[in-house]
């Protein structure tokens, strides 16, 4: 009776051993791999001749800290992608002190204007006064062409992560289920688990959620805003993309989608509802507030600068009515068309010799029939007078030149962008905080070694007592 | 039994974060040491970045308006040595005329005379000076010269003249043809425009007004005492004797009485000159100004970025030899 007890303790240690051995074997082999949950192994003392059972595998995580790295994750991916949107838009638009920017060109056009009235009989300088202002109508048409670049970008953005997330959310859908049947079957689901840890931290990055759980190892995915994504069945989250965005296209107009979560939609005052905080959120803000506001900035300047060459006072020989030296497409500019004006700023047909004008009107005026005396330099002071004029944009803000102007727009662009980027230094800090808290509680190899050598020796001493039961029980078959 | 572990990850995040940091603190340090700027201009100026901005722009509108002024300073030169031109000639001329009366030998007339019609001629000619393709003495219209040719206005003078017996008729004559508003002169003498003065920009608020043209009081009595003196022996209206003299020596005075009022434009031009040289200076001064503040603004400090670079070098070479002595001690290389 002891004797066959004995035998059932020895084997449940070489059973016990050899389950640690596997266990150990699986630590090491993913020591390097992110997501994995330290198993170990759960003993207790068999209940009626003691030996070894195996209670189970126990996945290690501490669930409060990936909950918190998560949100922290969330958070920091949405500002990358906030601050690697906002670093090119500067560069698109010229950073400050730099040679293109916007108010590099208006300085220019400046001095060249100078330079004509200096001798406005020199064609030369005609020519190049001509010439800076192509440059600065281009440098308008293409701050717009970046700006609706970036939101077409947006768009698609959101439309790539609607995706991802509807495929991430069918995952742990489909894990799920699998967890609570292994629960209820009794089986290892250690690694089920890993995978359902690894898809909700995608759907993390692009929208911040909180676990709940629920019965036999299920999880409830809900939004930090209070969207539930999953519970049970995941819901589909919807969204149309424009894959081409004009200036006055916006969420308000109707002209872009927002989501829709299983047909309805995520939000009526904005696109995003209540998914906001990750990646998601900022993309929208990207398309339906920052960019939106650049576009606003932009035409603002754009604006500006039509007006200050159309004014009768400045250029007698335009009519009430008429387009002054920068035309909004060729017609004159009307109030109530300030979208999109940057977009379409183009030098006055008179007065540009590749659309049919001459250069002599850059001298005597946008509405000359005929070139007046070669060295009169009215106009010429009349033009540099106005574009050092000081004029209040008509969005706000203090008057000043136009070259100012230009100068504080574009900088506006860049403290926005220094702004972004000091709240994702931030933000990196405190994620790379909990993340490292959380990798610390990962594979340690050396651990895992020294378990090993502890399971060598319980191994071997296991061996030793079946070998010695089997002598025992020799000695008694001689007898 | 839980123990206490670190995971193997927890290590590598660490050292790879710190990696990255000291890395992009390298390449920012080493791209100001070999550019002498700033990396992230925004970033570095903050809130002066407008200031900025203002500097750049009153660099180059400073430099075109230098340019300006030292152009119309050159300009205003030639228009004195011309105008100088203009003067000596007559002040020549007085000198032969003065002094003739009837007696004088005929000879010595004839000279003067002749004298008078080269004074027209160079006078003309002076007043037509053009500098780098630019008429100087034509008002705006500087791409057509500012007088006709001496041979034609004497021509039509001589044609008004025709019919006079004395010196009185001749100047009277001569004065009408210059003298009428919308007259010959001002139709066929005089071939610039009229409507202003010549205006240079030479700086923000300021502007070099160059009012001195060929139609000034001044230049006309000028020639048309050279005219008087160039008729006395024109044989189409062949005077002799008496009125050749008088009307020789009416030049001489006319030359002696309007040369005050030649000095005055030519005083009223080196007044412009001086205001010119002044915005010169000025502009030259603010633009080395200007510059020194924009270098203070963008310029990387070549000492803090070379000891920068030092430190952080040493930091990389001894984050590197810490991460390989960390790499050894693992139990699993002394389990062999």
């Amino acid at each position: 009776m002891s004797l066959s007890s004995s035998f059932s303790n020895a084997l449940s240690g070489l059973n016990a051993s050899s389950r640690m051995a596997e266990v150990i074997s699986s630590n090491v082999a993913n020591a390097l791999t992110e997501g994995y949950g330290r198993r170990q192994v759960e003993l207790s003392v068999r209940y009626p001749f003691g030996g070894v059972q195996i209670d189970g595998i126990a996945r290690l995580v501490d669930r409060g800290l990936i909950a918190d790295r998560r949100m922290s994750e969330s958070r920091m991916a949405g500002q990358q992608d906030m601050v690697r949107s906002l670093t090119r838009l500067e560069t698109l638009l010229g950073a400050a002190g730099g040679d293109t920017s916007l108010a590099a060109r208006v300085t220019k056009l400046e001095q060249a204007l100078v330079s004509s009235a200096g001798d406005p009989s020199s064609s030369i300088r005609l020519a190049m006064a001509g010439d800076r202002l192509s440059d600065l109508a281009d440098a308008l048409r293409d701050g717009q062409a970046s700006i609706r670049t970036l939101r077409q970008e947006a768009d698609r953005s959101i439309a790539d992560q609607v995706k991802t997330l509807n495929t991430s959310l069918r995952e742990v859908e489909e894990l799920n289920r699998d967890i609570a049947k292994g629960k209820v079957t009794g089986s290892d689901i250690s690694s089920l688990m890993d995978r359902r840890q690894m898809a909700v931290d995608r759907i993390a990055a692009i929208v911040p959620v909180r676990e709940m759980d629920r019965q036999n190892g299920v999880i409830a995915l809900v939004s930090k805003q209070g969207a539930i994504l999953i519970d049970g069945p995941a819901v589909t989250v919807g969204f149309t993309a424009t894959p081409t965005i004009m200036p006055d296209m916006s969420f308000v107009s109707g002209a872009l989608s927002g989501l829709t979560i299983n047909g309805d939609p995520a939000g009526p005052a904005h696109g995003i509802g209540r998914l906001d905080g990750g990646t998601l959120g900022v993309a929208f803000t990207l398309r339906d507030n920052k960019l939106v506001s650049a576009q606003a900035g932009l035409d603002a300047v754009a604006r500006d600068l039509v007006e200050r060459f159309a004014d009768p006072a400045t250029d007698p020989t335009l009519t009430l009515g008429m387009a002054g030296l920068l035309t909004d497409g060729g017609l004159a500019f009307d109030p109530l068309n300030e979208v999109g004006l940057a977009g379409r700023i183009a030098v006055n047909a008179a007065v540009d010799p590749d659309q049919g004008g001459d250069l002599f009107r850059l001298r005597d005026g946008v509405g000359a029939v005929a070139p007046g005396p070669v060295g009169d330099s009215t106009r010429l002071d009349a033009w540099v007078a106005a574009l050092g004029a000081p004029r209040a944009l008509s969005t706000g803000g203090s008057p000043a030149s136009a070259a100012i102007l230009a100068a504080s727009y574009v900088s506006g662009i860049g403290a926005e962008r220094l702004a972004a980027e000091e709240e994702l230094t931030f933000t990196t800090a405190r994620w790379s905080v909990l993340k490292q808290a959380e990798l610390a509680q990962g594979v340690d190899t050396d651990i895992e070694m020294q378990n090993l050598l502890l399971l060598e020796q319980s191994y071997a001493a296991n061996a030793r007592v079946l070998q010695t039961l089997d002598l025992l029980i020799s000695t008694l078959m001689e007898i | 039994m839980t123990m206490a572990s670190i995971g193997d990850l927890s290590r590598q995040f660490i050292t790879q974060r710190h990696n990255t940091q000291i890395r992009q603190e390298l390449d920012r340090l080493t791209r100001e040491m070999s550019t002498g700027k700033v990396a992230d201009l925004t970033a570095h100026l903050g809130a002066d970045q407008l200031r900025l901005g203002d500097i750049d722009r009153q660099l180059a509108v400073d430099n075109a308006y230098l340019n300006v002024a030292r152009n119309t300073g050159q300009l205003l030169s030639v228009m004195q040595v011309a105008l100088g031109k203009v003067d000596t000639t007559g002040t020549d001329l007085a000198a032969k005329l003065i002094g003739i009366n009837p007696e004088t030998p005929p000879a010595q007339q004839i000279a003067a005379s002749s004298a008078g019609a080269m004074a027209f001629a160079d006078m003309v000619a002076a007043l037509n000076t053009s500098f780098g393709g630019t008429t100087l003495f034509g008002g705006v219209a500087t791409d057509a010269p500012a007088l006709a040719s001496a041979d034609i206005m004497l021509a039509s003078i001589r044609a008004a003249a025709i019919g006079s017996v004395s010196a009185a008729d001749v100047t009277a004559a001569v004065d009408a043809w210059f003298d009428t508003p919308g007259g010959s002169f001002e139709t066929i003498g005089y071939l610039g425009n009229v409507s202003g003065p010549v205006r240079r920009g030479i700086d923000a608020d300021q502007a070099a007004e160059i009012a001195a043209r060929a139609d000034a009081p001044a230049i006309r009595d000028q020639l048309k005492a050279a005219a008087m003196a160039a008729l006395a022996t024109d044989p189409a209206l062949g005077l002799g004797g008496v009125p050749r003299a008088n009307l020789l020596a009416d030049a001489g005075l006319r030359l002696a009485a309007t040369a005050e009022s030649l000095a005055y434009l030519r005083a009223d031009l080196g007044l412009t000159e001086q205001r010119v040289e002044t915005a010169t200076a000025q502009l030259a001064a603010r633009s080395t100004a200007y510059g020194i503040m924009r270098n203070e603004m963008t310029s990387a400090n070549p000492y803090t970025t070379a000891s920068g670079l030092q430190a952080v070098q040493i930091q990389l070479e001894t984050h590197y030899a810490v991460t390989a002595r960390m790499a050894n001690l693992s139990l699993v290389g002394y389990l062999r």
